[in-house]
Order: C-alpha cells, then structure tokens, then sequence
C-alpha cells in the first residue's frame, strides 16, 4: 500500500512538474518578476501612435488614440456583436474583474472595443452592446479595412471576415484583451479563458503600480 | 505567437465555471425502455444582447449504458432555431463552425461549454432575459430526443 502510495504521489510530482512547466511556457512568466498572469510582451509594444474614430459616450465619432487616461488603463479587444460564444465571454469575465476592484480602482480602468465587423456593427449595434457590459468605455469603429488592420497590427491583433456559403459572415479574430497604460505600452495580454480573478489580480498589480503617474 | 497559441489551447482546455442553472430533464421521448441513458446538467444560455437576434446555450450530457451520437438540437419555431457549433482556434484566431454530430463515448461527459461545443441560437423571434427558460431538443442515434429546458442566466 505504502509502495503504490508513492508511485501515485511520484506520478502525481510529476504531473505538477510537467503541468507548472507548461503554464510557464504559455504564460511567459507567469509570477515571474512582474508578478503579472497574463502574457507580457517580450519587447515593449508601443500602441501610441495608433487612433481610431471612437463613437462611444466620450468620443462621439472623434478620432482618439487607443490609450489610458492619465494615470488609468485602458483594455482594448477586438471583437464584434454577432459573436454568441467568445466575446460575451470575454466581456463578461472583463466585467467581473472590474467588479472585483476597490471603487475607486474601477474608475481607472477603461474597456474599449474594437468592432472587426463593421458592415454589421452599426453605430448603434456597437454603443448597444459595449454599454451593456462596461460603464466606463469606448466602442472604436472604422469603415477603412487599412486602418482597423495598421490598428491591430500595432497591437499583435488580426482578423478576418468572409461570407460564408449559407449568405451570411464567417469571422475569425485573435481573442486576447490587451491592457494599455497612458503613455500608449501594451503592458500585459490576456487569452481567452482568463479568470477574471487573475485579470483582477493583473489589474491591480498594474494599477499600483501606476499610482505614481496618477498624482 | 507560438506561446500565445500553447496559452490559448490551455486556457480552453480549463474549466470554466458554469453558472449553477436549474435544469429540468425530462425522459427521452423515444425508446425509453432501452439501456441507454442520458442525464443533463447545467443547462443554461445567454441572455441575448439588445439588437442581436443570437445567443448561445450550454450545458453536460453524460451518457451512461452505450456510447451514442449527438446529431441534431432544436428549439421551438416560436423561439428561432438552433445549431450545434464549436469555437475553434486556427492560427491564433478564433472563428466558429457548424458541427453535424459530436460521438459520446460510453460512460463520458460531453461539455458545451464557452469556447468549445454549443448551441447556437439565432433568427431569434424575440429577445432572450434573464430567468426566462428556453426548451432544447437534443436528439442522438439511439436514445431519440431529450428534452431539456435552459435558463437564462448571465
């Protein structure tokens, strides 16, 4: 019995082992030095430069960088309303990270949606659907296809739509939820399927982080 | 991108929790005398998004006494239709494709679950709310229909 016992526990060791290795691996350094779940880029990616027509409560159509407030966050995800599967998602988990912050902590993070769809997201659709989830937000839309993809480009994002045969629109689009601070550097990348505890626990490590900056 | 892929793949293959929803499973319609047997928990799907006449439901069918297939799901004409679908990751993007039928083994648990296998609700007749129970015919090769009845939940 005792002999099984530590073939089992010996098994189980290197179950962990192995299992520690390869959340190491996906994660780049998960508890690394950053103490951060999500991925950090390996070298710094810059979003300054890139704007995009923002026609939320805020932005009303105006062009607005894809950064933070001073001193606050802003998550950035492209997606588009008719996903019935991935992004309500996403956006739910988001929105429960958010919940999980102190009050004054929620008003530093900003959510912004990207729409990759918008031949269907209408203006309406769009400010719809972001309202719903998030009180602090932004809802980017463009026409020019030039300009959605240089946008996600610089964030290490791509999508694509096509027609599918039945009439309607096949869409495939990368999922992570990207975090960006005031001056425009992606901090960390979150995939699909992050707990919102974690993406909590990222925020708050970057919102400390940043309290210099806000004062 | 290599490492966000290996990421992406172990994220789905987590386990994400399923809001606790009742779920009413009633005998299979047909052949209810044969050994086969399915139980289904957790049923639940997402309320719909204002203006968006689609929306997804979940849920776990364990199947006991043989191995089966799962080849249709259905709702009411009043409510919409429904499709079976999966979220697939292809190159770190992910896009959803129909599937025509998903084999149980004897004994498993087939999981729909966000970003993996579930029903597709769409040409919804009116909006989906929270509470509102929505009935969902399964139908496998051997056992025939099943009913279930799913809440809405968010």
């Amino acid at each position: 019995m005792r002999i099984v016992n530590r073939v089992v526990r010996g098994v189980l060791t290197a179950v962990a082992v192995v299992g520690a290795v390869l959340t190491l691996q996906a994660c780049g350094g998960t508890d690394g030095p950053t103490g951060l779940k999500g991925f950090v880029p390996e070298s710094a990616n810059d979003v300054g430069g890139i704007s995009l027509p923002d026609i939320g409560p805020v932005g009303k159509g105006s062009e607005r960088p894809l950064t933070a407030a001073p001193g606050d966050l802003l998550l950035v995800y492209f997606g588009y309303t008719s996903c019935p599967d991935v992004c309500p998602t996403t956006l739910g988990d988001i929105r429960s990270a958010i919940r999980r912050l102190p009050a004054k902590d929620r008003q530093r993070v900003e959510v912004a949606m990207a729409t990759v769809d918008p031949t269907r997201d209408t203006a309406a659709v769009l400010r719809g659907y972001v309202g719903h989830f998030f009180s602090l937000w932004r809802a980017y839309r463009t026409t020019d296809p030039a300009a959605l993809m240089a946008a996600e480009d610089a964030f290490g994002a791509s999508s694509s739509v096509t027609r599918a045969k039945g009439g309607g629109q096949e869409v495939m689009h990368s999922a992570f939820t990207y975090v960006v601070d005031d001056q425009g550097h992606q901090l960390v990348s979150w995939p699909f399927g992050m707990r919102s505890k974690d993406m909590a626990a990222d925020l708050r490590t970057l919102l400390s982080s940043n309290q210099g900056a806000q004062q | 991108m290599k490492k966000q892929i290996i990421a992406g793949a172990l994220a789905l293959s987590t386990v994400i929790a399923i809001p606790a929803a009742m779920a009413k499973v009633a005998a299979p319609v047909a052949k209810a005398a044969t050994k086969e047997k399915v139980s289904i928990s957790g049923a639940w799907v997402r309320p719909s998004m204002m203006g968006k006449d689609m929306t997804a439901g979940y849920m776990k069918i364990k199947v006991t006494g043989t191995s089966d297939t799962l080849t249709k799901v259905a709702v009411p004409m009043s409510i919409g239709m429904a499709e079976l679908h999966e979220t697939v990751m292809v190159d770190g993007s992910m896009g959803m494709r129909e599937v025509k039928q998903i084999v149980v083994a004897k004994g498993a648990t087939l999981v729909l679950k966000p970003g993996g296998y579930h029903i597709m609700l769409m040409g919804l007749k009116s909006p989906i709310t929270v509470g509102q129970k929505v009935p969902i015919t399964l139908t496998f090769k051997k056992m025939g229909a099943v009913k279930v009845t799913a809440t809405a939940v968010e």
